[in-house]
């Protein structure tokens, strides 16, 4: 339970932050050119920024735990409705993304483990570091500057062709295709390595050695035994994840011109549209709290041992 | 009794007592065997060697312009944008960008820009992490509560959105983000502290400076700080890896170090307008990016190796 005090130091945290800002929200919204004093005093007032601050927090806090973020300061639209926009377009990348991640990242780490110091593993280990440390978005720009550009294979950006059908499944692939694979990188990388420290480690244990003594075949110890123990961590990792990546990948979204989440959230901090920014700043970090006190409960159930301490 | 790493027990007894015991075998201290373990691994040699000569062109970014490219990073030639690479003159070898400024020269200021960003917020985080983490994990108990609920707190905010609204507010020079990033993203290293505080401290040497009267702080500065210490070298080496690829994509993103100030990241931003027009302006300030990232983190992973006990037996 101590999840409920991180919540409100987040709500916290990010209302000072947004009141920290140089800048007045109402010259934002309403341009410093036509509007007088009396007019800025009125709107204040109309917005609730002449309250004290503790007073904007707790009405503010009052009003997104009734799930009502307010407005955009630029699109006058409800900030809520524009999540439910943008959030579908993230959760298609997010789930794909994750997919091959796990599709390609586990197996990888397996293999090395399995082949520990022979070739195959030095390869998936040179690849698991240059995933690592290759930038996302240096990555995005040479996939547009020879797949799209120069070989006119995949689409530069976007989420569809214009004046094609919304049903055209081979065009939308054709773009999801530059952002997934982008972000599934550093997932893979980062997988294949945990992968296959896991799975070393697990091979070591008596259980694999009786396992091996009874005559299994190698597969089977590997597959069966060891991988099975091995994923345990793993499967509860999978829910943080979803939930950082549902914020959004910020740079390969504004990259792709992909209109998710993360590019929402980039536009509406660059025209300091703060109720966004707050939105999915909160939306985001309940989201994580949520896949910890998750991951906590999963463990105790699947592994007695935690349960004991 | 196991022999602890750095710091010996025999340094908080008397000298009498140190007399008495018997000679003690000369043997490697583990920064000797680390070292050892480095000069046969070629890959970390190789890194570091790549890294070295990195900081050492960053450093020499005024001379080289000056007196080899002959051409300072803000010159400009708007006639002649977009120069394709070439050999014939040194200050084009890797083109020249949209405002006919060159590249190379860029470059090299732009190292001086990502690798103090790098070095300098690192150093923040580490300065807190290890303060923080050594504190709380030895002391456990109310400062243990507080450090753990910032750290939950601050790890339940999603990275990027936190730095995207940070750095649009406090709208940072160099400075402001070296002091941004560190004072944001230490929670990881002072984990890891903690971590290995909490186990130090059960530990018999430790136990043996406290029966003898020494005082928490001397005993964290005298034993456990030099214990901890090559765990922060790894996780420096891992962690200005990622703050250059943080700032890099802030910088990409127009919210880290914003032009005319080159950094690898903005470079980018300038080449993204126009791909099919400078396709050479993409290559090099990503290579240089990845090349530092890739050699800082294999540097870690070399140290890490050499500098874990765990690996002497084998």
């Amino acid at each position: 339970m101590q999840a409920i005090p991180t919540f409100f130091g987040i709500t916290l945290l990010s209302f000072t932050v947004l009141r920290l800002a140089p800048g007045d929200p109402i010259l934002i919204m309403f341009g410093a050119g036509n509007l007088s004093a009396q007019d800025i005093a009125q709107l204040r007032s109309a917005y609730g920024l002449d309250q004290p601050l503790p007073i904007q927090y707790l009405s503010w806090l009052a009003h997104v735990l009734q799930g009502d973020f307010g407005r955009s300061f630029l699109y006058k639209r409800p900030v809520i409705e524009m999540i439910q926009a943008a959030l579908p377009n993230t959760l298609i990348l997010a789930v794909l993304a994750l997919l091959c991640t796990v599709i390609i990242g586990v197996p990888l780490g397996v293999v090395a483990a399995r082949f520990r110091g022979t070739w195959v593993d030095q390869v998936i280990r040179i690849f698991g570091v240059i995933g690592h440390a290759i930038p996302a978005f240096w990555f995005a720009l040479l996939w547009i500057l020879f797949l799209s550009v120069q070989f006119r294979l995949f689409p530069v950006g976007g989420m569809l062709t214009v004046g094609k059908d919304n049903a055209d499944i081979p065009d939308r692939l054709a773009h999801l295709a530059g952002p997934v694979v982008t972000l599934s990188l550093a997932g893979i990388a980062n997988y294949s390595r945990y992968m296959r420290a896991e799975t070393l480690e697990v091979l070591g244990q008596d259980y694999v050695r009786t396992a091996r003594a009874k005559g299994l075949r190698e597969s089977m110890v590997l597959f069966v035994h060891s991988l099975r123990n091995a994923l345990l961590p793993l499967v509860t990792a999978i829910g943080t994840q979803l939930a950082l990546l549902l914020s959004g990948a910020v740079v390969i979204e504004q990259v792709f011109s992909w209109p998710g989440m993360g590019r929402m959230t980039y536009e509406a901090a660059r025209s300091k549209d703060y109720p966004i920014v707050m939105a999915v700043v909160v939306l985001t970090s309940v989201m994580l709290l949520v896949s910890y006190i998750l991951r906590d409960v999963a463990y105790g159930l699947v592994d007695p041992r935690v349960r004991r301490l | 009794m196991t022999t602890p790493l750095a710091a010996t027990p025999a340094a908080t007894l008397t000298r009498p007592a140190a007399e008495v015991a018997p000679a003690r075998r000369p043997t490697a201290g583990i920064w000797t065997n680390a070292l050892q373990r480095i000069l046969r691994d070629r890959v970390t040699l190789i890194a570091g060697a790549v890294l070295l000569v990195l900081v050492l062109l960053a450093l020499l970014a005024d001379v080289l312009a000056d007196h080899f490219f002959q051409y300072s990073f803000t010159r400009q030639d708007l006639l002649n944008g977009y120069t394709k690479p070439t050999v014939s003159q040194p200050a084009f070898w890797f083109g020249g960008d949209d405002l006919g400024r060159s590249q190379i020269v860029r470059l090299l200021y732009g190292a001086r820009v990502s690798l103090a960003v790098g070095i300098g917020a690192a150093f923040i985080n580490l300065t807190i992490g290890l303060a923080l983490g050594m504190a709380s994990g030895y002391t456990r108990g109310w400062l243990d509560d507080v450090v753990q609920f910032v750290i939950s707190t601050l790890n339940s905010i999603p990275t990027l959105p936190l730095l995207l609204i940070v750095s649009v507010l406090f709208q940072p020079g160099p400075v402001t983000l070296v002091i941004i990033l560190g004072l944001l993203l230490w929670p990881n290293a002072s984990l890891f502290v903690r971590g290995q505080t909490l186990s130090l401290r059960e530990r018999e040497f430790i136990a043996a400076g406290r029966v003898s009267g020494a005082s928490d702080a001397h005993i964290i500065v005298r034993h456990i700080l030099p214990n901890v210490l090559p765990l922060v070298f790894v996780l420096t080496a891992i962690d200005v890896g990622s703050l250059i690829l943080i700032e890099s994509a802030l910088s990409f993103l127009g919210l880290g170090i914003t032009p005319p100030t080159p950094s690898w990241g903005n470079m980018l931003t300038n080449a993204a307008q126009d791909l099919s027009r400078g396709p050479w302006l993409v290559y090099a300030p990503g290579a240089c990016i990845f090349l530092t990232v890739l050699c800082l983190y294999l540097v870690g992973d070399g140290l890490r190796d050499a500098l874990d006990p765990r690996l002497n037996r084998s």
